[in-house]
């Protein structure tokens, strides 16, 4: 006890060293009255300890006749003594806001109740008191404390102190005081304040140190800290060995969970690197609130900074990939993953590029995040492929077990979880929207090679047809077959080839080797838009040439030009200048013009071309980006030749003109046109049943249209169509369905 | 300005020599697509004109002549048939 202390309570009990002065007057104990006489003097608090005289141990010997009457005087004694001297020292009039104050207080209702508790029990050492007698008196001691001390304030404060002297770092200070209190009683609630104060000082550390730390397991960490710092601290705080540590740790458990779900999100984005992180979760989660939790913040936070139009489709789809596979880890059986993912999947539906970025990604053709998709597909082939319809379940699986107990209605096996483009595909109902968009790729590509190069695509779609099924493709494969053949048909045309035609006057000799063709077959290809204009006479010679080449080589088959598609290369020879350029054939055909006249005006451009203003605009605007052609000044759309490069020409400033701008329609598009085959049908119905709403239309063509061509389209195709057909003047909205307009 | 064309990549259909939005008689696919049994246009799926100036897929065709009921006749309008020669030319 410290200096400080002891003087404050001197002047209440004064020095708690035993004194032996003969306290005078004693009577030789005679009897029971003169003994509980003798008994009671000695008792009777004073300010100093006094041992017993002999006449004091004589009288005790007498005890046991006046044992219950001594004791309850001693008590009221004690009460009198206790409300007098000790009752002032435990209250202050307001909570301290200063810590060093209330400090010390807490100090000084600890040294008053430890006095007090050595000296009434004092003379009851020498005493030799029944058990009942001297846990009566504890008890009655106890109670007193407790109604004397100001409970709720008392133990606020007790909590200030702890944090002010924190358990872990500062609690050698604290110990003392706790045996203050120990002995007064009051354990139970130094025991709540000291958990409380330890929850307090866990979730200080958990956030100050796991904040952010998900490339490590933070659990071990944890435990090592509970069981070396806290439980140790609080274990010399308490004076025992307690069971609490298994408490605490659930507790603990509890937070670093909280800390995490919170964290889901970002830790999901960080994924694979956060994978430690993922394993800590899973460890923490154990209630089914805490899953319910971890769902329900997780889908906020992808609301919030995911599902938005700010962000980037590929984003978006790799957040996904990440989910899955993050989410596999928290919880193999899938069932958070079918809770979580429902939004994302539906939000991702919505997005008209989704397939556009899945099916790039696929081809690896950019240089995105979505790699992974196109490795995925060269390496696992067909692993997932078999069972791609298999969502019913297989009868024959051993391993077959129930759908979890909180799983969702749709619950759907998960078992494959690495299948990320597997899970990706199962975002639309049917393969139809990927494979159509496969073959506008694919045109794409294959009408921008030059050089009839098809081994890329080839490989692309032998992966393709490992995950898609062969008849699926069946497309591609007629596309890919296209530019082989027509690449033979080229070379025999042009006199390289020796397999075929051996008289060489019937061969057209003077097909001018620059010339050359793709030859499609047109239903196996996208739908290409007509945009009709003429080539150059010379080219077009050469094309009838060709055209008379290929009837011969192949009997009974003719060609159709599709102008508006393929690509130039041409030299221009200025002035001062010769530029080289790789064009299309609708910016060729312009600039020929201008070698004929140096200065057109749009209208003579579009008479000439025979093609609609818009396109001879589109192909002037790029000759004029490039510096070759210049707008007039004075007379409106009118060109003319820059024969000399101008110094300060807006060279950059135009609109470049992307190559094949539009030449095949989108999927869209043909997607709608090819609904066309379906109006038959829904004018059948619309006539005969009026006004019908979109679901009953799809389900109603679902229903019609015969089952060797079913119908595939989801609704969504479907309205697409129906608000064409709309603008088209063909239907007319009415309510919340579509009829025929009258 | 002298404009040089150094290479022209065109790009063309084919189609068969018949009108364009015609169907085969027997499987009612477009001429340029396949019939039933094949997977490649063109070459491997060739058309068959007769002299009655009915056309179709080949392979449609033969596996019609190949039935007893069919007796070698045209199945549009159940005269004998008969392919058009190289050099004849249809008259529509």
């Amino acid at each position: 006890m410290t200096a400080v202390n002891r003087s404050i309570f001197d002047s209440v009990f004064s020095s708690s060293d035993l004194l032996f002065d003969d306290v005078e007057g004693y009577l030789p104990a005679v009897d029971t009255v003169a003994a509980l006489e003798i008994l009671k003097r000695w008792m009777a608090p004073k300010d100093q300890l006094y041992a017993p005289t002999d006449d004091v141990l004589r009288a005790a010997e007498y005890l046991r006749f006046f044992e219950d009457q001594l004791m309850a005087w001693y008590t009221d004694e004690f009460r009198l003594h206790f409300n007098k001297y000790a009752v002032p020292m435990l209250y202050v009039n307001e909570r301290h806001a200063d810590q060093q104050e209330n400090a010390r207080y807490i100090a000084q209702i600890s040294n008053t109740l430890h006095d007090a508790h050595k000296h009434y029990f004092h003379p009851l050492t020498y005493l030799e008191l029944s058990d009942d007698i001297t846990d009566c008196f504890q008890r009655s001691f106890n109670a007193l404390v407790c109604y004397s001390l100001p409970t709720p304030f008392f133990y606020r404060s007790l909590k200030d102190y702890f944090r002010c002297f924190p358990i872990i770092s500062d609690y050698t200070t604290s110990i003392p005081i706790c045996e203050g209190f120990y002995v007064a009683g009051l354990r139970d609630t130094v025991e709540r304040a000291l958990a409380e104060t330890a929850v307090v000082e866990m979730e200080i550390h958990i956030k100050e140190q796991y904040t952010a730390e998900w490339a490590l397991s933070v659990l071990e960490h944890f435990e090592s800290w509970l069981t070396h710092h806290l439980t140790a601290s609080l274990e010399a705080l308490l004076g025992r060995k307690s069971q609490f540590r298994a408490d605490l740790l659930a507790i603990g458990l509890g937070l670093l969970g909280n800390l995490r779900t919170n964290e889901l999100f970002d830790i999901v984005v960080d994924y694979p690197d956060s994978t430690p992180a993922l394993d800590d979760i899973k460890r923490c989660l154990r209630t089914p609130t805490e899953r319910a939790k971890v769902v329900n913040s997780f889908q906020i936070a992808c609301v919030k900074r995911l599902l938005h139009p700010g962000a980037n489709t590929v984003d978006i789809v790799v957040a996904y990939l990440n989910t899955i596979r993050a989410f596999m880890i928290l919880d193999p059986r899938g069932v958070l993953l079918a809770k979580i993912s429902r939004p994302i999947r539906r939000y991702l539906k919505e997005r008209e590029d989704t397939v556009g970025v899945i099916v790039a990604g696929m081809l690896g053709t950019d240089d995105t995040d979505l790699k992974v998709l196109h490795e995925e597909l060269s390496q696992h082939g067909n692993k997932y492929a078999q069972n791609s319809h298999g969502e019913v379940d297989d009868l024959k699986d051993l391993n077959w077990c129930p759908d979890p107990i909180d799983a969702p209605l749709d619950f759907k096996h998960v078992g494959r979880a690495n299948d990320m483009i597997g899970s990706l595909l199962s975002l639309y109902e049917n393969k139809d929207v990927f494979v159509r968009e496969f073959v506008v790729i694919f045109a794409n590509r294959l009408l921008e090679s030059e050089d009839y190069n098809i081994d890329q695509a080839v490989i692309h779609l032998e992966l393709l047809k490992l995950r898609f099924g062969e008849q699926e493709l069946l497309n591609l494969d007629i596309m890919i077959r296209d530019i082989a053949e027509s690449k033979r048909v080229n070379s025999s045309l042009h006199g390289k080839s020796m397999e075929i035609n051996t008289s060489s006057s019937s061969r057209p000799s003077t097909l001018w080797g620059g010339f050359n063709a793709k030859i499609l077959s047109r239903l196996f290809w996208p739908n290409f838009n007509d945009v009709p204009f003429l080539i150059p006479q010379i080219i077009k010679d050469q094309a009838d040439k060709y055209s008379q080449g290929f009837e011969k080589l192949k009997q009974g088959r003719k060609l159709r030009w599709l102008n508006h598609i393929g690509s130039v290369k041409v030299e221009l020879e200025l002035e001062d200048r010769s530029l080289d350029f790789v064009v299309t054939p609708e910016q060729a055909s312009v600039i020929e013009l201008f070698q004929h006249q140096p200065r057109l005006s749009l209208l003579e451009v579009t008479n000439q071309l025979q093609a609609k203003s818009d396109l001879a605009l589109r192909a002037i605007r790029f000759w004029v980006s490039k510096g070759v052609l210049k707008d007039h000044g004075t007379q409106e759309d009118v060109f003319i030749v820059l024969e000399r490069a101008e110094e300060k020409t807006n060279v950059n400033g135009g609109v470049v003109e992307s190559f094949s701008s539009a030449a095949i329609q989108s999927t869209e598009e043909a997607s709608s046109e090819e609904m066309r085959v379906y109006w038959s049908y829904i004018v059948g119905m619309l006539t005969n049943l009026g006004s019908m709403p979109l679901d009953r239309i799809q389900s109603f063509l679902r229903m019609l249209v015969p089952q060797d061509n079913p119908y595939t389209r989801s609704q969504d195709e479907l309205q697409l169509f129906l608000d064409l057909m709309v603008e088209e003047e063909q239907l007319e909205v009415s309510g919340d369905g579509y009829r025929l307009k009258k | 300005m002298k404009v040089r064309i150094k290479e022209w990549n065109a790009v063309s259909i084919w189609h068969w020599n018949v009108s364009e939005d015609e169907v085969c008689g027997i499987c009612r696919v477009h001429f340029d697509g396949t019939c039933p049994s094949c997977k490649y246009p063109g070459d491997d799926c060739p058309i068959i004109i007769g002299k009655c100036n009915h056309s179709f897929h080949m392979h449609c065709l033969l596996k019609w002549l190949e039935l007893e009921t069919s007796r070698g006749l045209c199945p549009m309008c159940r005269q004998p048939f008969q392919t058009l020669g190289e050099d004849e030319v249809i008259t529509t």
